[in-house]
């Protein structure tokens, strides 16, 4: 008779209190892409501690709106940025879309995003057709891979690549592929916000934003990232009432 | 008694389970010529994030470039190319040298990233 009244009470806790925690979670985002995620250009002495790219930006927007984030990622620098961020990313200098797609997997099971920042594909520029999107395709692949293991769900907010100025039109034909490819798994049903990188007036190399690109990065980042953040809290929003009647 | 002894063999095995990431044989391996080993010791100190800190490592910029330039070297492919990138920032580097060079090796070894950085300088300014 006890250990059946314990059962009752055990299962009334979780009941309550397991979506209660996925309503305070904090959102779980990973910053996914290549030196321009990392924060790295060509004769940098900076030390890893003081590399931050567009993360250091954004987490401060988010911070000003008042979003309680947690940037994910096994890489982390920026530590001796000020004021201090979470510097925790997966940006691989010089990585492909067929790189990522790789590892991407493994990394998902380590840290469980609920969004994924992702500007990939300008190294394909040396080796692949504009037109061929089957690394970052298989990157998205992955990533519903996933979602289907583990019965989770992700946004991914892919952006349109950072024009290169001595590539040609290598990159303008890279984003129409891309837009026509997001379009498409869109209407399939994949969960992705597109987003247009323009910030070609600030590059220090050539290749990679100085530090008021990587600002202009985060405003463009910024708003997608709201709109996910809002629509993921929408999904729970259905227990707010419920838990005010409870907790009268 | 009995409960304390399991207690105490309890702790010996967490502690066992802990104290095999940390990088102690990479750092003998690597003293002993493995440029693997100086590579993977090297990645810990660059990278090492917080939340998966292993115990006995904490993130040092310099000792990672001494450890990359130890295993590029040693002929490991994958630390040329991290070398590479961070030849401008290394105080002792060869001036004879510079970061194409390593990007070079670590193609010519056989590591994609350095073709690939090599390549892309081409699109510098």
């Amino acid at each position: 008779m006890r250990v059946q009244v314990m059962k009752k009470i055990l299962t009334l806790t979780l009941f309550l209190f397991l979506p209660l925690t996925l309503l305070q979670a904090k959102v779980k985002i990973m910053p996914l892409g290549d030196s321009i995620t990392w924060d790295w250009y060509y004769g940098d002495t900076r030390p890893a501690a003081y590399l931050h790219s567009y993360r250091n930006h954004l987490w401060y927007k988010l911070s000003d709106a008042g979003y309680d984030v947690d940037f994910v990622g096994s890489r982390t620098n920026g530590s001796a940025v000020s004021p201090v961020f979470d510097g925790n990313n997966e940006g691989y200098t010089g990585y492909t879309t067929h790189q990522i797609k790789s590892l991407i997997y493994a990394k998902l099971q380590a840290t469980s995003p609920d969004i994924i920042l992702l500007h990939i594909g300008t190294n394909d520029s040396m080796y692949y057709s504009p037109y061929d999107m089957s690394g970052i395709e298989g990157i998205l692949n992955e990533i519903d891979r996933y979602e289907n293991a583990y019965n989770t769900h992700i946004t991914v907010i892919l952006a349109r690549l950072i024009p290169l100025p001595k590539a040609g039109s290598w990159v303008t034909n890279f984003n129409s592929s891309l837009d026509t490819m997001v379009a498409n798994r869109i209407a399939n049903g994949d969960d992705i916000i597109k987003v247009n990188m323009n910030v070609v007036s600030s590059l220090i190399d050539g290749i990679h934003p100085t530090n008021t690109g990587y600002a202009q990065m985060a405003d463009i980042w910024f708003p997608a990232l709201e709109k996910a953040i809002k629509d993921r809290e929408d999904d729970y929003a259905y227990l707010i009432p419920v838990y005010g009647l409870l907790f009268q | 008694m009995i409960k304390l002894k399991y207690t105490l063999a309890l702790f010996v095995i967490l502690f066992s389970i802990l104290y095999a990431n940390s990088f102690t044989k990479e750092r003998m391996d690597c003293d002993a010529g493995n440029a693997e080993a100086c590579y993977k010791e090297a990645e810990a100190y660059a990278f090492t994030s917080d939340k998966i800190k292993k115990l006995d490592i904490q993130r040092d910029a310099q000792q990672a470039i001494v450890l990359y330039k130890k295993s590029c070297t040693l002929g490991y492919a994958k630390g040329c190319s991290q070398y590479g990138m961070r030849y401008a920032a290394d105080t002792e580097k060869d001036p004879s040298k510079n970061d194409a060079y390593y990007f070079q090796k670590a193609c010519d070894g056989g590591d994609l990233t350095g073709c690939t950085l090599l390549k892309m300088m081409t699109l510098r300014k």
